[in-house]
C-alpha cells in the first residue's frame, strides 16, 4: 500500500507542478494575446490637422503606451469613406458639416461630437512685406478691413501682381473664412471680375500656389505656416487675419459607431479635451483652443 | 441643357471640348513630324527618344502637373522665359492648359502616329516614285490615306484622353470659371460640396457627348472605309 501511495504523492507532486506550469504558460501566453489584440487607435484626419496630430499621438503614446496610427487626407474623401464604412475609431474633421452629417445618420457614437481646434486664417506672402503689425485680438472691424485692403493695395502696386490663392470658399472652410475677409474688406467683386483670384481645392493646395510663386498672395492656415516660420516671417510676411472678420472655423472630430475600441477612443479624446500637454500643442501649431463647448461632455 | 445643368457647368463643359478639340489639333500637326522621322529613321537615339515620348504615360497626373506648376511658374524656366518674351507666367492660364495637356497626351498622338507611318510605308511608296509622284504628292496621296486609321485612332485617343483629365488641370489651373474652369474639375468641385446631383449631370452629359462625338468618328471611319479607296 504504502509505496503505492508514494508513488502517486509523488505522481501528485508531478502533476500539481506540470499542472502550474501549464496554468503559468496559459497565462502568459493569454496575456501576450491580450496585448497582440490591443490594436492601435485608428485615427482619420483632415490633412490641417495631420502634422500637430502626429505630435499629439507621440506625447500620447509616451504618456499612456497606446499607438494612434493616422490616416490622412481631405474631409470630404474621409467623410464618403466612413460613410462606406472605412474602418476608423476617430474622425478629425476640419469642419463642423461633416461630423454633424456623420452624427446626423446615426454613425457616431452618441454625445461624442466635440470642437478640438479653430483655425487661424493668414494672408501670406513668401517675398514680400506685407508690413504688419499684428492686430489686437479685439481690433474693432474698420480698422481690421483696412489692414487687409492695405495689405493688398501694397501687394498690387507692385508690378508682378497677379493672383491670390485661396481654398474653394464653397466646401473648404478656410476658403470660406477668406471670402468672408474679402467681402468685408470689400475687395471681393474687383479681385474676382479681374480673375485675380485662384481656387485651390484645399487650403494646402492654396499653400502650394503661394509658396511656388504662382500666387503673390495666399489665404492659408497659421498651422500650415508656423512649423518653418522664423520670427521675421511672421513679423513681415504674415498678416493674421482679426478673428472679427470671419465666422471661426471650427474643426470637430467624433468617436465613430463601429469602433471596436470605443472606450480607447473616448480616453484619447477626453486626454486631447482635458491635458495641459495637449493644448499646449494645439496652440503652439497654430491653432486656438476653443473654450469649453456644450458637446463637449464626456461619455460615460 | 440649361435646366439640365447650371450655367457655370455648362460653361466648363464647353471649356473641356475646346480644350480637348485644341489640343488634338495641334499635337497631331506638331507631332506628326516627329511620328514621321520616328517611323523611317535608323537612328540610333530612336530608342531614347521613343522613351521619352512614353515618359507623361509613367508619372501620375498629380505629380506631372506639380512639376508643371513649378516649370511654367514665374520662379521656373518656362515661367521666366515667359516673362523675358514680355508675357506671363502661363499657370492659370488656357494657354497653360494647352500645354500641359500636349505633354500629358504626347504619347496617344506619337504612337498610333507612329504606326501607322510605319505601316503605310515601304512598297507603295515605291510603287508610287516609280511612277513619278513627288515626295509631297506621295504623303498627300499615298501615305495620309494608308495611315488614316492611325491618324484617327490617334485623335480619339487624344481628345478622349484631353476630356479627362483631371490630376494635371487640377494641379496648375486655379478653378477660374471660364478659363481654366474645366468639366472634370467643376465635377470634383461637386462632389466636394457633397452635391452629388449636380456632379452626376454634369458627369452624364459629358460622358454622353463625349461618346456621342467618339461614335460618330468610328462610323465614318467605317463608311469611308467601306467607300474608300483602301487596298
Amino acid at each position: 500500500m504504502q509505496p503505492v501511495t508514494k508513488r502517486s504523492a509523488t505522481g501528485n507532486w508531478l502533476t500539481t507542478t506540470l499542472g502550474k506550469l501549464l496554468i503559468i504558460l496559459l497565462s502568459t501566453s493569454a496575456l501576450t494575446a491580450v496585448a497582440l489584440e490591443q490594436k492601435p487607435l485608428r485615427v482619420a484626419t483632415a490633412a490641417n490637422f495631420t502634422a500637430t496630430l502626429r505630435v499629439l499621438a507621440q506625447h500620447y503614446q509616451n504618456e499612456t503606451g497606446i499607438t494612434v496610427e493616422l490616416s490622412s487626407g481631405s474631409s470630404g474623401k474621409l467623410y464618403a469613406q466612413i460613410v462606406q464604412g472605412a474602418p476608423y475609431d476617430v474622425f478629425f474633421s476640419a469642419d463642423v458639416e461633416r461630423p454633424q452629417g456623420l452624427e446626423a445618420a446615426g454613425l457616431t457614437l452618441k454625445d461624442s461630437r466635440f470642437t478640438y481646434a479653430l483655425g487661424r486664417l493668414v494672408l501670406w506672402s513668401p517675398d514680400k512685406n506685407l508690413n504688419n503689425k499684428p492686430p489686437a485680438l479685439n481690433e474693432n472691424i474698420n480698422n481690421a478691413t483696412s489692414l487687409v485692403s492695405a495689405a493688398l493695395n501694397k501687394s498690387r502696386s507692385t508690378e508682378n501682381f497677379r493672383f491670390i490663392a485661396l481654398a474653394n470658399p464653397r466646401h473648404a472652410p478656410y476658403g470660406k473664412a477668406a471670402r468672408e475677409v474679402l467681402q468685408a474688406s470689400g475687395d471681393w467683386q474687383t479681385l474676382q471680375k479681374n480673375q485675380h483670384l485662384v481656387i485651390a481645392s484645399n487650403v494646402a493646395q492654396a499653400r502650394q500656389f503661394t509658396a511656388t510663386g504662382n500666387a503673390q498672395l495666399g489665404f492659408v492656415a497659421l498651422s500650415q505656416i508656423m512649423p518653418n516660420a522664423s520670427e521675421v516671417s511672421l513679423e513681415k510676411h504674415i498678416l493674421i487675419i482679426p478673428d472679427s472678420l470671419y465666422t471661426p472655423i471650427e474643426q470637430q472630430a467624433v468617436i465613430l459607431k463601429r469602433s471596436t475600441q470605443q472606450n480607447n477612443a473616448l480616453a484619447f479624446i477626453n486626454w486631447i479635451k482635458n491635458s495641459a500637454n495637449a493644448r499646449d500643442i494645439i496652440e503652439t501649431t497654430g491653432y486656438k483652443i476653443p473654450s469649453l463647448s456644450p458637446q463637449a461632455k464626456p461619455h460615460s | 441643357m440649361i435646366s439640365w445643368l447650371s450655367s457655370s457647368d455648362a460653361g466648363a463643359l464647353l471649356l473641356s471640348l475646346k480644350l480637348a478639340s485644341i489640343n488634338t489639333l495641334l499635337l497631331l500637326l506638331l507631332t506628326a513630324p516627329l511620328a514621321w522621322w520616328l517611323a523611317r529613321t535608323r537612328c540610333r537615339l530612336r530608342p531614347v527618344i521613343e522613351a521619352v515620348v512614353a515618359l507623361p504615360l509613367i508619372l501620375p497626373p498629380t505629380v506631372l502637373g506639380f512639376y508643371l506648376l513649378l516649370f511654367l511658374g514665374p520662379n521656373g524656366w518656362g515661367g521666366q522665359l515667359m516673362q523675358l518674351l514680355g508675357g506671363h507666367p502661363l499657370t492659370f492660364s488656357f494657354a497653360g492648359l494647352v500645354i500641359a495637356s500636349m505633354i500629358y497626351s504626347l504619347p496617344f498622338a506619337v504612337q498610333p502616329l507612329q504606326n501607322a507611318f510605319q505601316s503605310a510605308g515601304g512598297r507603295h511608296l515605291e510603287v508610287a516614285a516609280t511612277l513619278r509622284a513627288g515626295p509631297v504628292d506621295r504623303f498627300f496621296s499615298v501615305t495620309l490615306p494608308l495611315a488614316r486609321r492611325g491618324i484617327i485612332t490617334g485623335a480619339v485617343l487624344v481628345f478622349a484622353h484631353t476630356l479627362g483629365e483631371f490630376g494635371v488641370i487640377l494641379m496648375i489651373g486655379g478653378n477660374i470659371p471660364d478659363v481654366t474652369q474645366v468639366a472634370s474639375i467643376a465635377i470634383y468641385d461637386h462632389v466636394e460640396a457633397l452635391d452629388y446631383s449636380a456632379a452626376h449631370s454634369l458627369s452624364i452629359t459629358l460622358v454622353a457627348i463625349a461618346f456621342t462625338l467618339l461614335l460618330g468618328v468610328y462610323t465614318l471611319n467605317r463608311r469611308f472605309r467601306l467607300l474608300g479607296s483602301n487596298p
